[in-house]
């Protein structure tokens, strides 16, 4: 798996093969991968700059391109920060491009599971509870793009983060909803992409199809419990690894924690 | 715009005891009125705001002075204008608890059924867990930051609207110990609810002297580093929170509210709402 290929599958232009955008892909992956919290301020312009042995005003550009799709917030006193996750454009063909590639930090990758399992369940519970039949149709309609899509490595990943999103927003809480694009995002993140093979993902697809059949029962507690035991799942393999399949991201960078 | 963040103590040690809305004049009181409103959650966050004549009828009050006190609340962060000069309600994490007035809305809001509704639906799954996060993951720094918490909340017991911001300070303090990530950006969010919430649900010194041995409980546990009993004190609070909602609504804490564009619905079966709610959740309260 490399960035050709991904380019190639959506050929996208913008990944031309000059230093800028090596060291612009090198920022927007770190911070799709969680190596910078959210509203920390970014502050490795000097590193990178060593990284890729070019000099500094070749770096604030690539910061200056990153800030453009809102990634990063600059501020006139050169203390830019990282923005809010919820708030990023994942319809850029580009910033998707840097999820896909992202990286991701074994600490990024081991919250979210925490997070999604505490979050998830209870709002697959909502979502049967209170969603109405529209956004019952949108998780029907993940769920049915997931089934024909096994084969598809990136965009089944897409389907899944959609499925996970669409009960999130069928809980009509906007207080819960509030999450789901910063979860849509991570979960991009987190998923490694060498793993979206036709076997793993059809064994992803049944949790899905048993999710969505108590949603649509409008049976709250079979949701919630059908929900936990696919996170539960999840966390199993990341919490507990087994030999060769341990969640340690794309490449084995140092990562020290900002605080 | 600044940022709810880097927000500690001390900025709210300044704050003024109230803004005396008594005798403003018509646009002032209009701007406390929706801000209240946007604060006790009567809108929902990227809900639509009611366009100018609509909210003139509603209101008995001309259209200009509707449209400046718009224009004051996307001045102060809590409204924003998208497309086609359309308003809409900012995500609330974005608000700025910094700004004296936005702190006051929601010290003196009247939260609306349905938003407290929402508010325990999220806090019920994400609070006990937190806490159980913060006993296992918190640094002894973010321990040490739970145990002022409460010695503030027990120090200004006697004085309503420092209690109100020490107990929202202290649930933000116990997220942020969870050390995740993703907890961060809810952690702002919720302080912003919490005020709302808890004004409601502690306002007086006995009930604020009922509130605390809650949270020493909890705070103990998180000391104890013992996840399981962090989680169950947690849960024990909450389910107290969810019996003095019950009861604020029992003793007509929610009448007289208007029905707005993001509320209509709420308002209308505010009667006994909560307690049907509470019942549904089959928690043996």
């Amino acid at each position: 798996m490399n960035d050709d290929m991904f380019s190639d599958l959506n050929e996208d232009s913008s990944l031309e093969a000059d230093t800028t955008s090596d060291v612009r892909r090198e920022i927007g992956r770190k911070i799709a991968g969680g190596h910078y919290r959210e509203r920390e301020v970014f502050s490795d312009e000097a590193g990178i700059a060593e990284k890729f042995g070019v000099e500094r005003p070749i770096v604030d550009q690539a910061v200056a391109a990153v800030a453009a799709k809102g990634l990063i917030e600059l501020r006139s006193n050169g203390r830019n920060y990282v923005t809010r996750r919820e708030t990023w454009p994942l319809i850029d063909a580009e910033v998707l491009n840097w999820h896909f590639f992202a990286d991701p930090e074994p600490t990024f990758i081991r919250q979210l599971v925490e997070f999604r399992f505490m979050i998830e369940p209870m709002a697959a519970n909502w979502s049967a509870r209170y969603g109405t039949e529209e956004q019952h149709e949108e998780i029907a309609q993940a769920t049915n793009r997931m089934v024909n899509g096994v084969a598809e490595a990136d965009n089944f990943i897409i389907f899944d983060a959609q499925f996970h999103r669409a009960v999130l927003q069928g809980t009509g809480n906007d207080l819960m909803t509030s999450t789901s694009n910063m979860l849509f995002s991570a979960m991009i993140s987190a998923i490694e992409l060498g793993k979206s093979d036709v076997e793993t993902n059809s064994a992803l697809v049944p949790y899905h199809t048993d999710i969505l059949k108590f949603i649509q029962d409008r049976d709250p507690e079979g949701a919630e419990e059908s929900m936990r035991v696919h996170i539960l799942e999840i966390r199993e393999r990341i919490l507990n690894p087994q030999e060769g399949s341990a969640p340690t991201g794309r490449s084995a960078d140092p990562v020290e924690d900002p605080d | 715009m600044a940022k709810v963040g880097a927000m500690d103590d001390d900025m709210f040690s300044d704050l003024a005891e109230s803004v005396d809305a008594g005798d403003a004049d018509p646009t002032t009181e209009t701007i406390n009125n929706l801000g209240r409103e946007i604060a006790g959650g009567h809108y929902r966050d990227n809900q639509k705001f009611e366009d100018d004549a609509t909210l003139a009828q509603q209101l008995g009050i001309d259209e200009s002075t509707v449209r400046s006190a718009k224009g004051a609340l996307v001045q102060k962060g809590m409204l924003e204008v998208r497309s086609q000069g359309d308003v809409y309600v900012t995500p609330r994490a974005g608000w700025s608890l910094m700004d004296d007035d936005v702190l006051e809305w929601h010290l003196s809001a009247k939260p609306l059924p349905d938003f407290l509704r929402r508010l325990l639906e999220l806090r019920g799954p994400l609070e006990p867990s937190a806490a159980a996060w913060a006993a296992r993951d918190g640094t002894d720094e973010q321990h040490q930051a739970i145990v002022e918490a409460v010695e503030r909340m027990e120090r200004t017991v006697a004085q309503v609207t420092q209690f109100v911001l020490a107990d929202a300070h202290f649930h933000r303090t116990v997220m942020l110990a969870a050390n995740n990530v993703f907890l961060r950006p809810t952690a702002d969010m919720l302080f912003s609810c919490l005020l709302s919430s808890i004004q409601l649900t502690n306002a007086s010194e006995k009930g604020n002297r009922g509130s605390v041995p809650l949270h020493s409980a909890i705070r103990d546990a998180v000391l104890a580093r013992d996840p399981a009993a962090a989680e169950a004190r947690m849960q024990d609070h909450i389910d107290d929170t969810i019996r003095r909602i019950v009861a604020a609504d029992e003793s007509g804490a929610f009448k007289d509210l208007r029905a707005t564009s993001g509320g209509a619905a709420a308002a209308a079966q505010k009667e006994g709402f909560l307690q049907r709610w509470a019942m549904g959740l089959k928690r043996g309260l």
